[in-house]
């Protein structure tokens, strides 16, 4: 073995990951070779201080504050969507429904078979002709924005691939909502676009809230 | 392990400092788990030291550094319902610790126009030697200035005491480019040391 193979070794060496012949190769050769074993003993000096590198160090200022405030700021939001938390199928249905009630008992309009087209019973204030659909709305956008915030968060932990569909497929529930609204702007009373702008909304808050529990497992 | 590890002391035996702060850290992962930022608190305090010293050794720079400890404690907030118990919390830590700082490592040169490879083996400026106790002193400061793949590499395997398949794992390379990169490291750094 001459010196510049056993130098090639030598990190294998003191790691002690050498194959068993080169082991014995290189063994001999130290034994017989001062330059290589004062290069042995230089690497072996060299780790052991490597080694006391592993220490606490203090930063300058104290970073807990800043780590506080967003942890309590995430929380405001992420205690929605912990796992067994009733609060996110509870505020998340409740906004779903009063929006799709609303769109489908506008005036003139009613639900068929008078139940609410989520499954669950009307409230008095949903079936009513009286509630705003302005106010409807924004409890909706309130609620679609507080969801987005939550996903957008978790998104760069998400593979690439899924974090592109999220935006191909939000983007295009966004431009189908602005579609059916332009419609229906046109044509305030068209029972049928109504029912696929409320169709639209359920869409996108489904899609939240699987993407949200699929963001979740994967984080 | 040791039955006093995984089970605490035996009857009738008093509990050795290292249960008690086992048990107390036990006891703040669980009130953490379940949303006290306070309980939380005191793992920062109690961790923050190793996390920002790895952080710092990592990244190179002590402004960054801050925000990279940062991060790892607000990521492992958000991990934390994933935390079973059966490690210390400072062994399930680490490696978060050590993916933000990668994270940010791999972020950072996709934003820079400047190729920085990881076999990049550009030489560097020799810091000036000294003699005595201020020689950890240069070895930080030669680490700094390592090209960035290789400055991982050693500081997981030669200071943290990582495997080379588990920094494969961590950073996304194989075995032998990790430990090519460590000799590369190595031999840089003792020239640069004159050792």
């Amino acid at each position: 073995m001459t010196c510049e193979q056993a130098l090639t070794l030598l990190d294998d060496y003191v790691d002690g990951e050498l194959a068993e012949a080169d082991y014995q190769e290189l063994e001999l050769h130290l034994a017989s070779c001062e330059a290589c074993r004062k290069q042995e003993r230089a690497l072996r000096g060299f780790l052991a201080e490597a080694a006391t590198l592993k220490r606490d160090r203090v930063p300058a200022r104290d970073l807990w504050p800043a780590i506080e405030q967003r942890l309590r700021s995430e929380k405001r939001v992420l205690r929605f969507f912990r796992p067994g938390s009733a609060a996110l199928p509870a505020a998340l249905a409740a906004a779903a429904a009063l929006i799709v009630a609303v769109l489908w008992m506008r005036p003139n309009q009613t639900a068929p078979g008078g139940a609410s087209p989520t499954g669950g019973t009307l409230t008095p204030a949903a079936a009513g002709t009286a509630v705003d659909m302005a106010q409807a709305e924004a409890e909706y956008v309130r609620a679609t924005n507080q969801l987005l915030e939550v996903l957008n968060a978790r998104k760069k932990n998400m593979p690439p691939e899924e974090a592109k569909s999220l935006d191909e497929n939000m983007w295009k529930i966004d431009a189908s909502l602005r579609q059916v609204r332009e419609a229906l702007d046109r044509d305030p009373q068209n029972p049928k676009l109504t029912r696929m702008l409320a169709s639209t909304h359920q869409k996108k808050l489904d899609l939240l809230l699987r993407l949200i529990r699929l963001s979740s497992q994967i984080s | 392990m040791a039955l006093s590890e995984e089970a605490g002391a035996p009857k009738g035996l008093a509990a050795s400092p290292d249960d008690e702060r086992r048990a107390r850290e036990r006891q703040r992962v669980g009130e953490a788990q379940a949303g006290s930022v306070a309980a939380y608190e005191e793992l920062y305090r109690d961790n923050v030291g190793r996390v920002f010293g790895l952080c710092l050794r990592m990244a190179g720079d002590a402004s960054l550094a801050e925000e990279l400890a940062q991060d790892v404690f607000v990521k492992a907030w958000q991990k934390l319902g994933s935390f079973r118990g059966e490690s210390a919390f400072s062994t399930w830590l680490y490696p978060i610790a050590v993916n933000v700082t990668l994270s940010e490592r791999r972020a950072r040169r996709r934003r820079t126009s400047r190729v920085m490879a990881t076999d990049d083996l550009t030489p560097f400026d020799k810091p000036t030697r000294r003699e005595g106790p201020e020689d950890r002193m240069d070895l930080q400061k030669a680490l700094e200035v390592l090209p960035d793949g290789a400055r991982a590499v050693f500081v997981l395997h030669d200071v943290e005491g990582y495997k080379h398949h588990e920094i494969g794992e961590l950073i996304g390379v194989a075995t032998g480019t990790s430990k090519a990169q460590l000799h590369r490291a190595r031999k840089l750094l003792r020239e640069a040391l004159g050792r």
